[in-house]
């Protein structure tokens, strides 16, 4: 039996030991939590505003064509009678903690104990990231499941090659355009590293041909863009700069206290953005780890790479252009990608010992004052959440409420 | 262990050597051969193609002393054959020959002192007093086939029709079929006389949700199929475990019509067959008319293993209706059916032999996967590669996979022949038999795998050719659906949620789209051409955003599949020629008008796909008697 087949028989053994029922009573207990932190953010008069201006349908239709598929979701919730912003809140509280029962679902799977599945479930439910994501009210939630699917689906296109893979690429990638047209900073790192890491990817041709077929999902997303937009009676070009307009003009409207420090500097904003995400997000290591020292001598180093660096890479980039006014998009990302590997592997138990450590270390120093605790979201997330009075806005910005990792636009239409 | 040599046997093997056709290096071969594959040692000789079946008769008869019926010389006596016996004679090799003069009844059989030979010589006449004669396996074909073609042939013909009529297609549509649909056209046309726009636009949200979930499905089975462990379902190590003598006789069905040219491509792709050649029972199925490619296989001069079966003329003369007259002469437990100008994986046999010995009874058939030889030709071979790999390598398995009817492919089927036989076969009237068959073989509670083996075909590349073949498979569609579509209260009990949707989306749909596609391209053109006002009434909110999703991205996501479908073997360089589908599907839809007019005038006619026409497949033949001359 091959080096493969072994852990294919492996982790078959443990998929029939797990029970379902135990992952989601430990989902269960994550929306305790989440639901209390919501409350206090709540009680605080924070959240809710939050809510309101996402829940508000847009006055142009058109105007949604840059997150379509959150607007979609939005435009779904709004049939179901009787909902309104709190409907919102409770459906980011239970997709965060039914992200939290996969996580523990998946881990269990891959042979961990109960006890250690559910220690490090409960530290990354009491990381400050998955916390924001869950109780922010903002759309980044369903940008970090997206980029967990990208990363589930590289890594499994890394390992296992198969044709499902590269389609659940193509199809995140796709979505995640949908999401937000920042994510096309996320697949820069990720096409890159794309032809290298695929398994099947042979010779030049073959990187060639499966990059087209990672990114064609996108590209169809994006011409649907263009299409659905320029049947409302607008040429395509227009529909399209409507899409990245949300990109465009960020600094002239915003000043946060990231553009401020960095806006425009593509190494200093990479830097700071790594340092951040190696407190808040440690596990990042981890694959190098694996594959360097630990178990998967045979590991990628292609996803290694793209755990550690893609969220500050993306992140730099973003912010050289202007088009990142939140950091805590890159954490997202960041904590989307370690979450993806850690589901997907079989450790050795001194790697999970080291996992459970890495967790519970970037819980803790997230928490702590030198994280990026002075920006605008988690700034004002922050003081709700404690009971601290805001801070006053830096001088010359004008404070908006944060509703995306985007501010709202309204485009100029055509006349 | 193999068998060993009888006296009779050794005896025979003398003679050979005494006449000098087979030296020590040919016997202790064919010693070898038959230990290994448990096998006679007559049949290892006769199947290395050391010796002809006659030569084995000839050294039998004279070192036995008993005589050599040459039963083409001399036929049995057609009194004495008993048409109820034919399995007996086929499967033992023996059959009444004449009687003596002393009253005696002689039998010709090739092993005359084989224990079951006798047993059942003992236990068929009781009363007789019987004597032996040495005759040879060609010759009990050939003495059979004369005696019994005209009642073989109409048993090929309508054997299916009189067992079962409602699921044999020589009746096109039936009276009720005919009732309903007649019903629903006028009140079509009343709604449109009465309320033209509101009829209208229930007909384009209708036809826009029709789209949106037949491209769901096939998205959905694309992505099941993907996965990679629906792509091993028979291991190496599975292969290695069979052994050579533990294998079953495998019958191979290869009709053929006028293909004379690609016969030295299926003798060269059986003779690699990782398979005990003994045990292999080759029938060449050739029309009685069709002489140039009889001569043609005669003159071949193959091993003994190669048979030819001349198919009685007569209508309809359909590929499957050939295969039901040479399933009688089968002795295979396995049967499986190859065109003249395919190229199996050499392990395929052993393939199907592993995975039908680990899946149930239920699993009546296996399908191995097609693809071409000659991709890259021209336009049409990609495209009809990137479509193959589409359908054999992604949607197959996942209809096997979300246990749906699996419309079996035209070629390398692979069937337990008691099974086959049980089912009533292959249905003559039906142009597309092998897709009909996997539906019926669901509905009767059997189960269609998958295997991980591939046979590799010449693809059409000739336009004319094409539209051809293809109005032919989508009037066999539209056959299938009406057949099985008799009944649709007991498809949905046989087939389950699942299985009922799924034969609609896969065997009804994708007709109806080929037939409605140039509707709506004509329907999209004029909105372009004359300005959306005209159809735009027609496509109110929010039926018009689910018409534009279909439109982008819908269409766009078929063309991604297409793309995926050469992912799996490798094929990248085919990748960008998926971008040319919608030229295929306008070329779909041709062939679609030409089937439903053919569907109306010429039901079962069969329109014949031409092979040996690529340069690929010449060059291949070139290649075979190259190596053959040398």
């Amino acid at each position: 039996m091959n080096q493969a087949a072994a852990a294919e028989a492996r982790h078959a053994a443990f998929v029939t030991n797990r029970g379902a029922m135990v992952s989601a009573a430990v989902g269960g207990l994550c929306f305790l939590g989440f639901m209390l932190a919501a409350d206090q953010l709540t009680r605080a008069g924070w959240l809710l505003p939050q809510m309101e201006a996402l829940w508000q349908p847009h006055a142009i239709a058109a105007q949604a064509a840059s997150q379509l598929l959150p607007e979609l979701l939005l435009v779904l919730l709004r049939l179901i009678p009787g909902t309104g912003p709190a409907t919102l809140l409770l459906v980011t509280l239970v997709t965060a903690s039914i992200g939290m029962a996969i996580l523990h679902w998946r881990m269990r799977g891959r042979g961990w104990s109960l006890l250690g599945a559910t220690l490090a479930v409960v530290a990354v439910a009491a990381n400050p990231v998955t916390l924001i994501l869950a109780t922010s009210g903002s759309t980044l939630l369903i940008t970090a499941a997206l980029v967990w699917m990208v990363a589930v689906s590289f890594d499994r296109a890394a390992r296992v090659g198969d044709a499902q893979s590269l389609i659940s690429i193509g199809l995140a990638l796709a979505g995640l355009v949908l999401t937000t047209p920042a994510a096309l900073y996320i697949c820069v790192p990720l096409l890159v590293v794309l032809p290298v890491g695929l398994r099947e990817a042979r010779d030049l041709p073959s990187a060639i041909a499966l990059f087209l077929l990672t990114i064609f999902p996108t590209l169809v997303a994006i011409a649907g863009i263009a299409v659905a937009a320029s049947t409302l009676g607008e040429p395509a070009s227009a529909a399209l700069q409507r899409w990245v307009a949300p990109m465009h003009g960020v600094e002239a409207l915003v000043n946060t206290p990231w553009h401020a420090a960095v806006g425009g500097q593509l190494s200093d904003s990479f830097f700071q953005l790594l340092l951040w995400c190696l407190m808040a997000v440690p596990l990042g290591i981890m694959p190098f780890v694996h594959a360097l020292i630990g178990r998967g001598r045979e590991e990628s180093l292609a996803v290694a790479f793209l755990v550690l660096f893609t969220a500050p890479l993306a992140g730099a980039l973003a912010t050289a252009q202007w088009h990142m006014q939140e950091p805590i998009w890159a954490m997202a990302v960041a904590l989307a990608f370690a979450m993806a590997w850690l589901g997907a592997r079989v450790l050795a138990g001194w790697e999970r010992l080291l996992v459970l450590a890495l967790l519970v270390g970037g819980a803790f120093m997230a928490w702590q004052p030198d994280w990026m605790w002075g920006e605008q979201l988690t700034s004002q997330w922050w003081s709700a959440l404690s009971g601290y009075p805001l801070p006053p806005p830096p001088s010359g910005a004008e404070l908006l409420p944060v509703t995306t990792a985007n501010p709202p636009y309204t485009p100029r239409l055509p006349r | 262990m193999g068998l060993t040599t009888s006296a009779d046997d050794e005896g025979a093997l003398a003679q050979l050597m005494l006449r000098g056709r087979i030296d020590a290096s040919a016997l202790a071969k064919a010693r070898d051969n038959a230990t290994n594959w448990n096998t006679t040692i007559g049949e290892a000789l006769v199947a290395e193609g050391t010796i002809s079946p006659r030569d084995w008769a000839l050294a039998t008869a004279a070192s036995t002393g008993l005589p050599l019926a040459d039963l083409i010389a001399e036929p049995p006596d057609a009194a004495l054959l008993d048409a109820a016996d034919r399995d007996a004679y086929l499967s033992l090799g023996v059959l009444p020959w004449k009687r003596a003069a002393n009253g005696a009844l002689l039998l010709a059989a090739q092993r005359p002192a084989a224990p079951d030979v006798l047993a059942w010589a003992m236990r068929r006449y009781p009363h007789e007093r019987l004597g032996w004669a040495v005759t040879a396996k060609f010759d009990v074909l050939w003495a059979l086939q004369k005696r019994f073609d005209v009642l073989a042939d109409q048993e090929a013909r309508e054997s299916l029709h009189i067992a079962t009529p409602e699921l044999s297609a020589k009746q096109v549509i039936t009276t009720p079929q005919a009732v309903v649909g007649w019903a629903i056209g006028m009140l079509l046309l009343l709604a449109l006389f009465l309320a033209p726009t509101t009829t209208l636009i229930t007909l384009s949200a209708a036809i826009t949700v029709f789209y949106l979930l037949s491209f769901g499905f096939r998205f959905l089975l694309t992505w099941k199929g993907a996965h990679h462990s629906v792509d091993v379902s028979v291991t190496d190590e599975e292969v290695a475990a069979l052994k050579p003598e533990d294998l079953p006789v495998y019958t191979v069905l290869v009709p053929m019509y006028r293909e004379a040219e690609v016969l030295p491509i299926l003798v060269h792709s059986m003779r690699r067959m990782d398979y005990p050649l003994a045990k292999l029972d080759v029938k060449l199925v050739l029309e009685q008319d069709d002489n140039e490619t009889i001569e043609a296989a005669k003159a071949l001069k193959a091993e003994g293993v190669f048979e030819i079966i001349r198919v009685p003329t007569s209508y309809p003369k359909t590929k499957p209706k050939a295969c039901n007259y040479a399933l009688r002469f089968a002795r295979g437990e396995y049967i499986v059916v190859f065109d003249a100008e395919d190229i199996p994986e050499p392990d395929q046999l052993k393939k199907a032999v592993a995975m039908f010995k680990r899946s149930p009874q239920s699993v009546g058939c296996i399908q191995a996967r097609l693809n071409y030889f000659n991709r890259r030709e021209n336009f049409l071979t990609r495209m009809f590669t990137l479509e193959y790999s589409n359908w054999f390598d992604y949607l197959l398995p996942g209809l096997h996979a979300l246990k749906i009817p699996i419309p079996l492919g035209g070629t390398s089927n692979h069937f337990r022949t008691a099974v086959l036989k049980e089912l009533g076969a292959w249905d003559p009237y039906n142009v597309t038999e092998d897709a009909d068959l996997g539906v019926r073989m669901t509905q009767q509670g059997y189960q269609v795998a998958v295997m991980n083996s591939t046979t590799f075909e010449e693809a059409n590349g000739v336009w004319r050719s094409w539209i051809n073949q293809r109005s032919r498979w989508i009037k066999g569609y539209m056959q299938t659906w009406l057949v099985h579509m008799r009944h649709p209260i007991k498809l949905y009990r046989n087939l389950g949620g699942a299985g009922f949707w799924g034969f609609h989306f896969f065997i009804g749909f994708p007709v109806l789209t080929a037939l409605l596609n140039p509707v709506l391209w004509l329907t999209t053109a004029i909105g372009l051409i004359f300005g959306q006002n005209i159809v735009s009434p027609y496509f109110p909110e929010p039926i018009i955003w689910f018409a534009l999703f279909n439109l982008v991205v819908g269409n766009a996501m078929y063309v991604y599949m297409t793309m995926v479908a050469a992912a799996k073997r490798g094929w990248f360089s085919l990748m960008p020629w998926a971008l040319l589908a919608p030229i295929y599907w306008v070329m779909h839809s041709v062939a679609a008008y030409k089937a439903l007019y053919q569907l109306i005038v010429k039901p079962h006619f069969w329109e014949k796909t031409q092979h040996g026409t690529s340069k690929v497949t010449q060059s291949t033949i070139a290649d075979i008697r190259q190596q053959a001359a040398q």
